[in-house]
């Protein structure tokens, strides 16, 4: 089943006269069950097409399809019910409630409009210890380290049994330690819990834990590379795909000189 | 250094905006008073009304004085805030390298700036509110005379010096603050707001909200508990009277510390509102406010208690003043038998519309307590009456309270009735009242305070008994006479008639009092005898309540729109910087789903609750102490009052709202 489908989507900031065009007749899809890293250099379009996804901005043109809904026909309210509902948030700084503890924040989002969820306690327990999370239910962010911090956004991303779970550089903040740790968790999520990931990163070894990479260069489809053996066989081919997209146009005549 | 000042002006715009308009406010009033103190020409209206009124410009410098002080530390204390809002923004300029000087300067124009517009739009607005602000003065004071607006260019040039000076003084407060800004330190907005739950907060929060409640409590029975303290200590009453209101303050800075964020911090933890985000992000975003915004909570809540009671007591005194003349004379003329005989002529006869007669005879009583409590052993003189001359005299004079008395029974009526009054502490007295000539014992059923025709036309108290024992009483006859005149003649004939009335007399010696001698009205005073006016009309009373008590009600109102727009500006400043601040928060809220009505309820209910504290508390605070205040004044009302607090609760509700806009667009 596919769950996300772009369809020739473009964006163009600004005025007549000042036009950046940030995504530029991108079209890709992703099935169900799929872990898939976006990657492309700095000012590919990776971010403004996480926030379509997320509907936190709209595209100039195109079609943009998530678990059966045209997201560009969406009212307000509808699209905050979408991302209430069929879409779980990871941001790379967290975004938790500080004010907040760790249950509250991680059942937060399903307690925004009624009617709540009958097993809310047992989803939340159960998300909790998946993700090691149980003996920090009752502290607040500040008190966690970062990797926990973003375990707990995992967790609440996940509480809502979304159809996709977005994830904007999750590991950006992290040390190598628990940035490992939470890629576990989220190949573990994707395997046992048969969710699907879209993950936007700049870093090979974080995309070497996805099962398939989509590369834009330039707000457009440059090429993907899919996982067929070992992690780290496919991290070399991400370093080649990356060494490619920052040298030269793959798709395009090389030229000799 | 003028692209720095543009752009942390535009980056502070909002709040900014709303820190020039309450000076220019603050600004505006003072502009008026002052150009009203020196315009002599309509000054001199008002100080030629009587006597009294010659006290105005004094007054009305002193209002000034008290207004200017006011604007200042207020100035202060919101340029404190402002300028810590600031912190994180400067130590990013400290860290960058940009010379303390420079920062310092920067923030010295840039406060002068703010004092400059501030300073314009007051003067201007000073100019427009001056017209309102005589014409209020002298329709209060009932003289009716024209006023343009007050153009005094001696008093703007004046207040602009004094508040670009103020400006300066804060511009150079906000410099030396920035260069002691530590480049190494967390913002506030950053810091940890919680405070762990321990077992001494608990006991701590307890403690506050039980003597919060208990010197309540005692506000409520004050008079009487003054009373018991001064009976069983020496000096104990002034003590109680020191003691209650500082136990009160006392407590409520600990239940704003303490026991209401202790109270958020249960309902957190309260699993019913944890599963309703609106409710949850209400009670956390109100804890979070209550323990950032703790002493501008108690000191709003202080000058709102304040300003109600000053307000109320004002309304009032006001309300009293009208009272006390309709109380004192409740017709438009009341005249004993002497003074019916010395008014009475042709000329008074023709402009009498209706008269009505009291009898009443004069008699000795003595109270009695079983348990010696207040009242016990009082001897006086009462002018006893009829239940049923009572009830007749109830139709042409409102406000007299209706009463049912049964064999033997009485109402006894008095003027200042204060220790007398039943409350928790004073409600077992059993008064019983003896008349000592005749040996006739009533029970004291009722004690109010409203005369039948005024108390004026009394030597000292009424008794109202009934009719069959008013029958049997054998003491001599004190008729009163009421008259209601011709529209428009009450004024004149007092004019014409005043001078020649005199006084009654009855004897207050040890043998009238304990029934040796019967009471009887002369003409001529002794050392220990009762008196009054032989005849007393109301409107020259009325006319100078109104001149007297319209000044005063002048001056509070003046004072406590000052105080009621201060208060609910540092409120909303507040709030404005807590929501910029959450900024981050709802953006995070409204990227996981919530959906915006959601979040506008959110807003408006946190906004409510801390527009409500202050407002609740103050109410609270004041309620009790125009009480106390009230009780010395013989029941004046409490309308004026309700209708203060409904003001206060408006001004409230147009910032709250108006908070709530902001932080929408914040």
């Amino acid at each position: 089943m596919r769950v996300v489908d772009v369809a020739h989507l473009t964006k163009v900031y600004g005025h007549r006269l000042n036009r950046v065009t940030a995504l530029n007749d991108l079209s890709f899809h992703i099935e169900a069950g799929e872990f898939v890293g976006i990657m492309g250099p700095s000012g590919a379009g990776k971010s403004t097409l996480l926030n379509m996804i997320a509907t936190i901005d709209q595209p100039t043109s195109g079609k943009l399809t998530v678990a059966g809904k045209e997201l560009t026909a969406l009212r307000d309210s509808e699209a905050a019910a979408y991302r209430r509902e069929d879409l779980g948030f990871i941001f790379q700084a967290f975004n938790l409630v500080p004010d907040l503890t760790v249950a509250d924040n991680i059942t937060l989002p399903q307690t925004f409009v009624p009617p709540l969820p009958k097993d809310l306690d047992q989803r939340l327990m159960h998300f909790a210890n998946l993700l090691g999370l149980v003996p920090l239910l009752k502290r607040y962010p500040e008190q966690l380290s970062l990797g926990q911090r973003q375990r707990v956004a995992a967790a609440r991303a996940m509480i809502g049994h979304p159809d996709l779970i977005l994830a904007d550089e999750p590991t950006g903040s992290l040390d190598s330690m628990a940035a490992t740790e939470l890629l576990q968790y989220l190949a573990k999520l994707n395997l046992e819990e048969d969710v699907t990931i879209m993950m936007v990163t700049h870093d090979a070894f974080t995309a070497s834990f996805c099962n398939r990479i989509i590369f834009i260069r330039d707000g457009a489809y440059f090429a993907e590379v899919t996982r067929r053996s070992s992690r780290q066989a496919f991290f070399n081919s991400i370093i080649d795909m990356e060494a490619t997209i920052n040298g030269g146009d793959r798709r395009g005549p090389i030229d000799p000189h | 250094m003028g692209q720095l000042i543009r752009t942390s002006l535009r980056r502070h715009r909002t709040v900014n905006r709303l820190y020039v308009l309450m000076a220019a406010a603050m600004i505006a009033v003072l502009y008026a008073v002052l150009a009203l103190i020196e315009d002599d020409r309509l000054l001199a209206h008002t100080i030629d009304v009587n006597d009294l009124t010659a006290v105005v410009p004094a007054l009305l410098v002193i209002v000034l004085v008290v207004i200017l002080l006011f604007a200042i530390v207020f100035l202060l204390y919101m340029n404190s805030i402002l300028i810590e809002w600031r912190t994180a923004s400067i130590r990013v300029y400290r860290r960058l390298g940009m010379p303390v000087s420079r920062i310092g300067l920067g923030l010295l124009l840039e406060s002068l700036l703010l004092g400059a517009a501030a300073t314009v739009l007051g003067i201007g607005l000073g100019w427009v509110f001056s017209k309102f602000l005589a014409m209020m003065l002298l329709r209060l004071m009932g003289v009716h005379k024209a006023v343009g607006l007050l153009w005094a260019p001696r008093a703007a040039v004046e207040l602009a010096v004094l508040f670009l000076v103020v400006y300066a003084v804060l511009g150079t407060i906000n410099a030396i603050y920035a260069g002691n800004v530590e480049m190494t330190a967390e913002s506030a907005a950053n810091r940890t707001s919680r405070i762990p739950a321990s077992g001494w907060r608990t006991l701590v929060a307890w403690a506050g909200a039980v003597v919060l409640v208990l010197s309540y409590a005692a506000a409520y029975n004050l008079v009487h508990l003054t009373y018991l303290m001064a009976q069983r200590y020496h000096g104990g009453g002034v003590w109680t009277l020191l003691a209650v209101p500082a136990l009160g303050v006392l407590s409520l800075y600990v239940v704003f510390k303490v026991s209401l964020p202790a109270l958020f911090v249960w309902l957190m933890k309260r699993p019913k509102l944890r599963r309703n985000a609106a409710a949850l992000m209400t009670v956390t975003n109100v804890h979070k406010r209550l323990l950032r915004n703790v002493h501008s909570l108690f000191l709003t809540t202080l000058l709102a208690t304040i300003t109600i009671t000053v307000l109320g007591s004002g309304a009032i005194l006001y309300q009293f003043g009208q009272r006390s003349v309709t109380r004192s004379v409740a017709l438009d003329m009341v005249a004993s038998s002497t003074g019916v005989k010395q008014a009475f002529s042709k000329d008074t006869a023709a402009v009498i519309k209706r008269a009505v007669v009291l009898p009443t005879k004069l008699a000795a009583g003595r109270l009695s307590e079983p348990n010696h409590a207040t009242g016990d052993g009082d001897e006086t003189i009462y002018n006893v009456m009829a239940l049923s001359d009572y009830t007749r005299i109830r139709r042409v004079q409102k406000g007299l309270p209706a009463l049912t008395l049964g064999p033997h029974q009485a109402a006894m009526i008095l003027f200042g009735r204060t220790l007398y009054q039943h409350t928790w502490l004073g409600k077992r007295q059993h008064w019983g009242l003896t008349l000592t000539r005749t040996h006739q014992r009533f029970a004291v059923k009722t004690v109010t305070g409203t005369f039948p025709l005024g108390d004026s036309a009394y030597f000292d108290r009424a008794l109202v008994i009934p009719d069959r024992d008013f029958r049997q009483l054998l003491a001599p006859a004190d008729p009163l006479t009421g008259y209601l005149l011709k529209q428009g003649q009450s004024g004149q004939a007092a004019k014409q008639l005043n001078d020649g009335v005199g006084e009654d007399y009855v004897g207050g010696s040890a043998a009238i009092l304990t029934g040796k001698k019967a009471p009887r009205v002369k003409a001529t005073a002794g050392a220990a005898d009762f008196g009054r006016r032989a005849v007393q009309f109301k409107a020259p009373l009325m006319g100078e309540m109104n001149v007297l008590f319209g000044m005063g009600l002048f001056i509070v109102i003046l004072l406590g729109a000052v105080f009621i727009v201060a208060t609910a500006s540092i409120l909303m400043i507040k709030q404005l910087m807590l929501a910029a601040e959450d900024h981050q928060a709802r953006t995070i809220l409204r990227q996981l789903g919530m959906p915006q009505p959601l979040e506008q309820r959110v807003a408006a209910a946190q906004t409510a609750v801390i527009f409500a504290l202050p407002l609740a508390f103050g109410t609270l605070n004041s309620a009790l102490m125009i009480r106390y205040l009230s009780m010395f004044l013989n029941d004046p009302g409490v309308f004026l009052v309700i209708v203060i607090v409904a003001v206060y609760i408006l001004v409230y509700l147009a910032f709250g709202i108006l908070t709530v806009r902001l932080t929408a667009r914040t």
